[in-house]
Order: C-alpha cells, then structure tokens, then sequence
C-alpha cells in the first residue's frame, strides 16, 4: 500500500480499470464493419432466376432411360401423361420395370401382355367412370429395328393401347429447309 | 451532444439479406425442377378402316414400303386405282427429300384428293430412327393419321 500525501490510492483497483479501458479501446478497434457488395450477387440470382423461368416448362417430366437414344423429329408435339414402355438394344422397360429381353418377348409376349393388362386395369381403378384411352408413351432406341418396333405395336394394340405416342427429340429431316 | 446527432441519422440501406435468401431458395427450385431435354412426341393411331363418309373429295390411302436401300415407294390408293411413285437419293436423307417432293407433287397435281390415311410397312434394313424420319416427313405434308404396318396385317 502507497501513501500520497493525505490520500491513500488502492492501486490495485486504479490498475484493474486502467487495464479495463483500454481493452474497451481495443474492442473498439477491432470492430471494424465488414460490408459485402450484395449488388452484383443480387444482379446474377435475378438472372439466373429470369432465365430458369423461361425455360421452364409445365410438360410432364419425361425420363429417358439410360441405353435409349431418341430419334429426332421436327413435327412433335407436346407429350402427355401415360405409362411408358422403353425399348433398348436388347430390353424392354415398362414403367422403368425390366419386362426381359426383347427377342425372347417377341418369341413369347405373354409377359409383356400381362403387364400391359395390369396397366390398364390400375388405369381403370384410378379413373370410374371414364372410358380407357389406351395412350401409350413409346421409347426406343434409334437403332432398333422397325420390324422389332412394329411387333411390339402389335401387341400395344393387342392389349387396346392403340394410341402410341413415339417420343422423339427436336430435330431431324426439315422439309422447309430443303425447299 | 454526439449522441444525440448519431441517433438522428437514418439507415437508409436496403437489408438485401432476405433478398439474397429468397433468391437462392427459387434458384435452387428451378434448378430442380426444370425439365432440361425436350422431349416431344410423334401420335400414331394403330387403327384400320380409316375411309371417311362419302364427300366431293376423293379419300386416298398412302402406302409407304422401304423396297431398296436409300429406295422408298409411295403408294396412292383408292379402291382398285393405284398412282406409285419411287423415291430415291444416294443416302437416306436424299432419299427423305425425294420422297417429300414426291408427295408434294402429288398433292399439287390431285387438288381434289385428300389422303385419309397413311401406311409404313417396315423393314428389316430399317431402324427405328429412318421409320421415324419417314412418318416425320409425311407429317411434314399434313399427314395426321399414320399407322404403322404390323408384318403380315396387311
């Protein structure tokens, strides 16, 4: 303990408070504010949110199984709801659900017919009252042969899928451009 | 005195926060949801007996047979009188052209005549991409009701 004159400091306490105001200083420093440039970033999301909703489209979402390379085709249109039956070189898909391979089917379609019943018959439970529209989405690989392809049609409008609609991809022979 | 001067200024600065969040919320959305390969769809009607009533136009029926390699023969039919043309090219796309100026020709000749419907009998050598071209190019030409021949139907 130190005597000045009449009055007695207790130092400690002068000390703890000289340490504490100058950590405040300190802490009053090193808030420093860090301001990010929010406009440039908000320019690109607009951007990008623009462009993501022109092309997004209200179509149903069509999977193309992987083995299947669409044909092209200038004349399509837009596809609708429907069970779809995917061909690849070698297997047929109902519904993304492996039926066999397709010469065997083509030498026995009673698979393919069974499952095509079972279709239509989920088809008919879902809607009472509304006659079965037997619409069909087709996939195929471009390879395939068209003896193949109209044999499975066959046995489509055997099980009264008679509607078929052929998925194609934008393109192709273009009768305008030709002339 | 200070204090008093810093409490009248205004923030008057956008809290983009909620922006930026609301953003990347419909960004990643979109991303999702967004159908990135178009895909489209040829109609095909499997169905025959496709002649219409009795009318002051006269309703053919085409038949399209691959008979050669890059050789394509149209049939224009009605009852027993038959009009066939050959179309040919030195590849299939060739070929495809001729065809389309075949047909467009015929039309432009038969003014009264109106195709009802159209037939492709496939072929072995033919794959499904060449038999899609053909039913695009008779769709070209306002052909809606194609069907596909199954082998040994007709």
């Amino acid at each position: 303990m130190s005597v000045i004159g009449v009055q007695s400091l207790d130092t400690g306490n002068f000390e703890h408070h000289l340490l504490a105001r100058s950590q405040k200083k300190k802490n009053r420093k090193k808030n420093i504010m860090v301001s990010l440039m929010l406009t440039s970033m908000v320019d690109m999301f607009s951007m990008l949110v623009c462009f993501l909703l022109i092309t997004f489209s209200s179509n149903p979402e069509v999977n193309i199984l992987n083995g299947v390379e669409l044909p092209k085709a200038n004349t399509g249109v837009a596809v609708k709801e429907a069970s779809v039956i995917a061909i690849t070189k070698d297997e047929l898909f109902l519904d993304n659900e492996r039926i066999g391979n397709v010469q065997q089917l083509l030498r026995n379609p009673r698979p393919l017919a069974a499952r095509l019943e079972k279709v239509k018959k989920n088809w008919t439970e879902i809607h009472p009252g509304v006659e079965f529209t037997g619409r069909m989405n087709f996939q195929a690989d471009k390879s395939v042969n068209s003896i193949t392809i109209s044999t499975i049609m066959g046995i489509l409008t055997g099980a009264q899928f008679n509607i078929i609609q052929m998925a194609t991809l934008p393109g192709g022979f273009n009768a305008k451009a030709q002339q | 005195m200070s204090r008093l001067r810093g409490k009248k200024e205004l923030n008057t600065e956008l809290n983009l926060t909620p922006l930026v969040d609301l953003f990347s919320t419909i960004v990643c959305f979109l991303l999702i949801a967004a159908v990135w390969v178009q895909v489209s769809a040829l109609e095909v009607k499997q169905s025959y007996g496709t002649e219409g009533a009795p009318s002051k136009v006269e309703n053919y029926e085409l038949n399209i047979a691959y008979v050669k390699d890059n050789q394509i023969q149209a049939e224009f039919k009605k009852g027993r009188r038959k009009n066939v043309v050959k179309a040919e090219g030195t590849d299939f796309e060739a070929t495809l052209a001729d065809l389309n100026a075949k047909i467009k020709g015929w039309m432009e000749k038969n003014t009264n005549a109106v195709i009802a419907a159209a037939f492709i009998k496939p072929k072995k050598s033919v794959d499904y991409g060449q038999l899609v071209s053909t039913m695009d190019v008779l769709r070209q030409n306002n052909l809606s009701n194609i069907g596909i021949v199954k082998l040994g139907d007709r």
